[in-house]
């Protein structure tokens, strides 16, 4: 297996990635907000014990990383790899991430939960993520007893998570619905059927780089299966609509997105200065352009690395230095210009 | 259009959520945008947590959804011995301190649940802990239905069966214990 990131997996013209996160908890101590810090630290040793000690069974090899510890460069870095939720950034005591090194699994402790179990893939995976998770979440179980209801299940801080505490969601990229407009009926219609949509809007009414997450909301009275099933079926059908939102665009308006897929390429390829924020919105096109092999010679795995290699402390991180904004902002043209020479 | 955080600057960042058919839109300044902890706007892609929905769920509990309980009234309210979380705490928050106060607070969570999720109870994965327990007593739940039907279209000799297997079942859980 290899990080989401760097990789091009099923279905990968629409699906980003796929992710799985389970919520667990410890019998008989209280959850993180109101926990000791001795109690803190059981939970993360009790956690090391099974994943760090080796023939743990899960054929992923682990390391630890204590958010005390680690500076903020690299907590940074893990939040924009989604490997650990912004939250875990606050300066909390005993937490701490165990994470397989080849960044598909993170087992965050105590952020919300005591335990939150996360397996991220490329592309449309989720029985794979659920499969690995589940696997997780048995290991972990040999060692601790969970807190559990008859009738509520796995038991969460938050009650929105109560029952599985499963939240499956996927990355998705959904440029052609957006430029058509199409977006806003499908969103109002997936939102009535337990299924949450995000997306992060800029300034105007298209989303900033057509980027939305989907994901389950009903966590109790449904089993995993179920809620996969469900949630795969509706990705699928959001998939079609895409893509046959793009081979209209493609047929119907071909010189003006042709016009418009080239200039984004261009300033894209060529420019010196360049803001994430920009830079979202421009790889959309490009991406839309690689898929309807308007632009060629690029591949989408390479789109991914960038979408990640570009982000702020991802570049201080790799150039070793105290960038400004704006230097960052030159790094990244200057990345940009590297990759899609090749 | 303002930011709704500061009511000072215009809203530049707009944000869009739709939560089971609930669609809640929010509009902030970059600046307010960039202090949200869970939007780190530089990152261009970091979508908005589920905020929203603590807030939404702590609003309906605070509102005494379907219980209207006053706010004085919430500070007699009994908490939880466990983790000294108050019922006051809980409808502000919208959290749960332990497991404990799913059991105190369960009355109040119950309608929620059925809002939120249409459901009350777990149908999914048991620990494998627990779970030989719970196991037996869903077996026991799922052969006392069949019996029900059984005995309803008169077919005798299949319900002696079932009633068997369920003393059968009962008898385990009690050596169990
Ligand atoms: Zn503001
Ligand atoms: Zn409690």
């Amino acid at each position: 297996m290899t990080a989401w990131y760097v990789e091009h997996g099923p279905e990968g013209d629409v699906v980003v990635s796929s992710r799985i996160r389970l919520a667990r908890n410890v019998k008989e101590t209280p959850f993180p907000v109101h926990m000791s810090r001795e109690q803190g630290e059981q939970i993360i040793e009790k956690a090391k014990q099974v994943l760090l000690g080796s023939g743990n069974g899960a054929a992923h090899v682990f390391d630890y990383f204590s958010m005390n510890e680690l500076n903020a460069v690299d907590k940074q870095v893990l939040v924009e790899k989604h490997l650990i939720s912004p939250e875990m950034l606050q300066d909390v005591h005993s937490r701490g991430v165990l994470l397989s090194k080849d960044e598909c699994v993170s087992v965050m402790l105590n952020e919300e939960d005591h335990l939150r179990i996360q397996c991220i893939f490329s592309g449309m995976k989720l029985d794979e993520a659920w499969d690995l998770a589940n696997k997780i979440d048995n290991l972990i179980e040999q060692e601790v007893e969970y807190a559990y209801s008859e009738n509520y299940g796995y038991l969460t801080c938050c009650p929105t998570n109560a029952g599985t505490g499963l939240r499956a969601s996927v990355m998705i990229h959904l440029p052609a619905l957006t430029i058509t407009r199409y977006i806003n009926s499908l969103l109002n219609a997936v939102g009535k059927l337990g299924i949450a949509v995000r997306g992060l809007y800029g300034e105007g009414t298209e989303a900033r780089g057509h980027f939305f997450q989907i994901s389950n909301q009903v966590t109790m009275g449904m089993s995993e299966e179920d809620t996969l099933e469900n949630l795969k079926g509706i990705v699928r059908q959001i998939i079609e609509q895409e893509r046959l939102a793009r081979r209209k665009l493609f047929h119907e308006n071909r010189e003006r997105l042709e016009d418009r897929l080239y200039r984004s390429y261009g300033i894209f390829s060529n420019a010196r200065i360049m803001s994430s924020q920009e830079f979202m919105k421009l790889l959309s096109d490009v991406r839309l352009g690689i898929n309807l092999e308007i632009i060629k010679g690029i591949s989408l795995k390479k789109m991914n690395e960038l979408m990640i290699a570009t982000q702020p402390a991802n570049i201080i991180k790799r150039f070793d230095g105290n960038l400004s904004a704006e230097q960052r902002d030159m790094k990244r043209a200057e990345m940009i210009r590297n990759t899609m020479d090749h | 259009m303002m930011c709704q955080q500061c009511l000072e600057r215009p809203a530049s960042v707009h944000l869009t959520q739709i939560i089971n058919d609930e669609k809640k839109e929010i509009h902030l300044c970059e600046q307010c945008a960039r202090k949200h902890k869970e939007l780190t706007f530089d990152n261009g892609f970091t979508f908005a947590s589920p905020f929203s929905i603590h807030n939404f769920l702590a609003g309906f509990l605070g509102n005494g959804f379907g219980y209207h309980i006053q706010p004085q009234e919430r500070s007699t309210m009994p908490g939880c011995d466990f983790c000294n979380m108050t019922y006051e705490q809980f409808a502000r928050s919208g959290k749960l301190g332990c497991g404990h106060c799913y059991d105190v607070f369960g009355s109040t969570l119950e309608p929620v649940f059925k809002k939120m999720h249409g459901n009350t109870y777990h149908h999914g994965k048991l620990p494998q802990r627990a779970g030989g327990k719970i196991k037996a007593q869903r077996e026991i739940k799922g052969l006392k239905l069949q019996l029900n039907k059984a005995v309803h279209n008169e077919e005798y000799e299949r319900a002696a069966q079932l009633r068997d297997k369920i003393r059968e079942l009962e008898a385990q859980l009690k050596e169990d214990i």
